[in-house]
């Protein structure tokens, strides 16, 4: 099959995922409990993606030291808890990595 | 629905600077991905696509582990129902994003629903969703997508250009980087025990999937979390 008929039909449906649902035609009707739910989706998305990269090594979980994943995965969470900026928190937290991964 | 919470601009200047701290906001999340994009470039010509093929999968897909996951599959011959059923599994989460947005999304001009709706990656909602936003503005929004789209695209055409001279960028360990982002944006939002529920149930059933192989964790380990963390506020009666 044609490569470029694949790649529009991949973009037709990635771009429904994220342009269908809100569609004032469609009659979805988000009641309270709906609402409530997902108040808790950023949450529980971003750290679903987050999490098996810092506690998984190769198939496997490692939650030793030699993990400078882990290391420095937990550094982050104190400087986004101390700092409360994005930006400074990425750049300090990459440099940690960098550091634990030369010295590990 | 509340159109109180919704940022009308009166002039063009304040459209600007709405815009403009978008664009600021997704900066940390664009340089995040930048050597995926590249990655993303350089694989697309080592798998065979020729170079406006390779751009095409990051501008009109734009969507990174779709686009990686489908190129080998292209290239394997692989059927476009196959194709199309392993693109549906990885994108299906913005189906969720796109109903946290509704609300805030639905009302508008067609013409911005669609540009939306077609920047909304896990950034742009990672910026722009209600628990980090608590006021929508449609140019923020926009800044911040345009901005990502345009980091993401310049990253692929570095790939494509440097091609086959980029070595395994995996091995760098750059995967941290995506990590420490999305992180550093969950933890300021921690602000009440059900969201810790929510977390904490998250990290736990998203590494059990992962040991355990499940193509598309997500699927199980996010509406898990979300429940918990909801069953949790609903029975310590958290408004």
């Amino acid at each position: 099959m044609d490569t470029w008929v694949i790649l529009f039909t991949v973009a037709v449906l990635v771009f429904g995922s994220r342009f269908l649902l809100m569609e004032p035609w469609l009659p979805l009707k988000l009641n309270e409990t709906v609402q409530q739910l997902l108040r808790f989706s950023a949450p529980a998305v971003l750290t679903a993606i987050a999490a098996p990269i810092l506690f998984i090594r190769g198939d496997q979980l490692s939650l030793s030291i030699d993990n400078h994943y882990l290391i420095a995965g937990i550094i982050v969470v104190f400087l986004a808890q101390w700092t409360r900026n994005t930006l400074l928190t990425v750049v300090l937290g990459m440099l940690s990595f960098l550091v634990l991964r030369h010295l590990l | 629905m509340s159109q109180a919470e919704i940022v009308h601009h009166s002039s063009n200047n304040e459209k600007f600077r709405a815009f403009f701290k978008g664009a600021a906001a997704i900066i940390p999340l664009t340089v995040a991905v930048l050597p995926w994009g590249i990655l993303t470039g350089s694989l697309a010509i080592k798998s065979g696509f020729d170079p406006v093929q390779s751009q095409a999968l990051s501008g009109i897909i734009f969507a990174g582990a779709v686009q990686l996951a489908i190129m080998g599959m292209i290239q394997a011959g692989v059927g476009l129902g196959s194709i199309l059923i392993s693109a549906l599994l990885i994108t299906s989460r913005h189906f969720l994003y796109s109903m946290v947005m509704r609300k805030n999304i639905s009302p508008l001009p067609l013409r911005w629903r669609l540009a939306l709706g077609f920047l909304l990656t896990d950034e742009l909602f990672a910026i722009a969703n209600p628990g980090q936003l608590q006021r929508f503005d449609r140019w923020y929004a926009l800044g911040g997508g345009l901005c990502f789209y345009l980091g993401w695209n310049l990253a692929t055409l570095g790939g494509i250009i440097a091609g086959e001279s980029i070595e395994n960028l995996d091995a760098l360990g750059l995967d941290f980087a995506i990590a420490a982002t999305f992180i550093a944006l969950v933890i300021p939002t921690i602000n009440n025990a059900s969201i810790l529920v929510c977390v904490l149930t998250a990290l736990v059933t998203s590494v059990i999937c992962e040991v355990m192989h499940i193509q598309a964790g997500l699927l199980i380990s996010a509406p898990l979390a979300m429940f918990a963390g909801y069953a949790y506020a609903r029975a310590r009666g958290e408004s």
